[in-house]
């Protein structure tokens, strides 16, 4: 999972273990594609953002493949999480 | 309300607010976080390398003895910026290490068990850590002025924590999140009433409005060299001289000593240089200082009382035009002559994060997100955390007009 995102900030002022990612170009579609299926989905101008709570995680799936995932225990469990979601490659 | 500056005459001094990201320009409201810096600093620091590179305090050439005539001008500058003696500016890389700087040197060798230190729960959590770790190793006390309902600091409540054993009171002079400007002068009576410390974490007030240490009667002031169009990694420590002149260094090396004589085989005999270079071991941030003596140069040729106005005349518009938005909240006081230029603020049906990375992605427009390192006061105030706008001297209405209409776009989809 990991060359699927880059890490854009190790933590986002400590708030409730949020963790915040860029997802690669060719994952985003495949991203919204997934989430958008147990999550809400809000369109605005010519972008979407998909957001909510799943397995006890909260995720914002923001324009630019920005991804927030929230309530995590470190990088390792967001790698857990991803994984789970998009399964290993 | 009268500008007594042209604006967008400021603007053209600032080359990153010419740059466009998605094929917009940028709207920057995170100042409180950082300023953005003229060019006049940029060719400072740029002319300091070029020209006048050399160590401080050093060297007999003549190359050394003009770096070190102006950093010291720089001190000279900062002290005339803020009303005091330049041997009473000690420059460090930061609020946070000025801070720690009084924590290490003077209340590590002052305080005593039992002794309380009085803070806010409005506090940065760098006027929180620093009395902590000290209170660890002190077995002291440290007791939270609260808030009032509408976002001021509760005096009757500060006043009831007062006692014998208040060694030092600390405060913010403006709250990073709620914006409110603290009665600083009254506070430092109360301080010295009962021989207490008082020290002022002064990150947001200083680069935003005319502040005089005489006028307020303040033991120690600290403040950030990048919060006011200055570089990063320079700050400054202010404090009454005697206070310094009686304290021990906070740390050891070259430059802050006068002699050091030991013996082979045992002791050394060391004494220590007078404030300010007792405080300044090792060689300093001289870029730095010399990019934060042009910027004090830049604010004071607007002047600070213009300042001032502008950004209580913007608050008071972006406040007018958030009203206007459904599902908004907003954190701390409403009259904008008793708030610095920050607004925090979140929008029903976001979480804070979200809000922030969309008004990016929408419209450039940049804004904090989160805790703001204020993590006491967003538990007292029951929220999880914020998004924060904050004004300087070069944002428009233009801009805020942006800001806001982008949030009624967002309110409209929820």
């Amino acid at each position: 999972m990991k060359d699927k995102y880059i890490r854009a900030a190790q933590e986002l002022c400590d708030v409730e273990g949020a963790y915040m990612v860029i997802l690669n170009k060719n994952i985003i579609n495949t991203a919204i594609e997934k989430l958008r299926k147990f999550l809400e989905i809000i369109t605005y101008d010519d972008g979407v953002m998909i957001r909510g709570w799943y397995r006890g995680k909260y995720f914002s799936l923001l324009p630019e493949g920005i991804l927030i995932v929230k309530h995590l225990s470190g990088w390792s469990e967001l790698d857990e999480v991803l994984n789970n979601i998009f399964g290993e490659e | 309300m009268l500008l007594m500056y042209d604006v967008y005459k400021i603007r053209e001094d600032f080359p990153i607010l010419k740059k466009k990201l998605r094929g917009k320009n940028i709207v920057y409201l995170d100042n409180a976080a950082t300023s953005q810096k003229p060019i006049q600093v940029i060719e400072a620091i740029s002319r300091y390398y070029k020209e006048y590179n050399a160590n401080i305090h050093r060297s007999a050439y003549l190359l050394a003895r003009e770096a070190t005539q102006i950093y010291d001008e720089a001190h000279r500058e900062v002290a005339r910026f803020i009303g005091c003696n330049e041997d009473e500016v000690i420059f460090v890389r930061n609020t946070t290490e000025a801070l720690n700087l009084i924590a290490y040197s003077w209340a590590l060798s002052n305080l005593r068990e039992g002794d309380e230190i009085i803070l806010t729960i409005m506090d940065h959590h760098s006027n929180i850590i620093p009395w902590y770790l000290i209170c660890s190793i002190k077995k002291c006390v440290i007791k939270f002025t609260d808030i009032t309902e509408d976002g001021y600091l509760n005096l009757s409540h500060l006043e009831s924590l007062l006692s014998l054993k208040t060694r030092i009171i600390s405060v913010p002079h403006v709250s990073n999140v709620l914006g409110t400007i603290n009665d600083i002068e009254y506070i430092a009576k109360l301080a010295h009433e009962y021989d207490a410390l008082m020290v002022v974490d002064g990150a947001q007030s200083v680069p935003h409005m005319p502040v005089n240490v005489n006028k307020l009667d303040v033991d120690f002031l600290a403040f950030s060299g990048h919060k006011m169009l200055g570089p990063t990694g320079i700050g400054v420590l202010y404090g009454k001289r005697d206070l310094l002149q009686s304290l021990n260094p906070f740390m050891g090396g070259g430059d802050m000593i006068k002699s050091v004589e030991c013996s082979i085989g045992g002791g050394c005999t060391i004494s220590f240089e007078s404030p300010p270079r007792r405080y300044e071991a090792g060689t300093p941030n001289i870029a730095g200082a010399v990019g934060l003596m042009k910027a004090v140069r830049y604010l004071k040729k607007i002047g600070m009382d213009n300042i001032r106005r502008h950004e209580i005349d913007l608050t008071k518009y972006t406040l007018d035009k958030l009203s206007e938005v459904s599902g908004i909240e907003i954190y701390g006081p409403r009259d904008p002559t008793h708030k610095g230029g920050v607004i925090a603020f979140n929008l029903r049906g976001f979480e804070p994060h979200e809000l922030a990375i969309l008004l990016d992605q929408l419209n450039n427009v940049m804004v904090r997100s989160g805790l703001h390192c204020a993590q006491p006061l967003h538990i007292r105030l029951g929220i999880k955390a914020s998004v924060r706008a904050s004004f300087y001297l070069y944002n428009t209405k233009e801009e805020v007009d942006i800001f806001v209409e982008t949030l009624k776009t967002l309110s409209r989809k929820i």
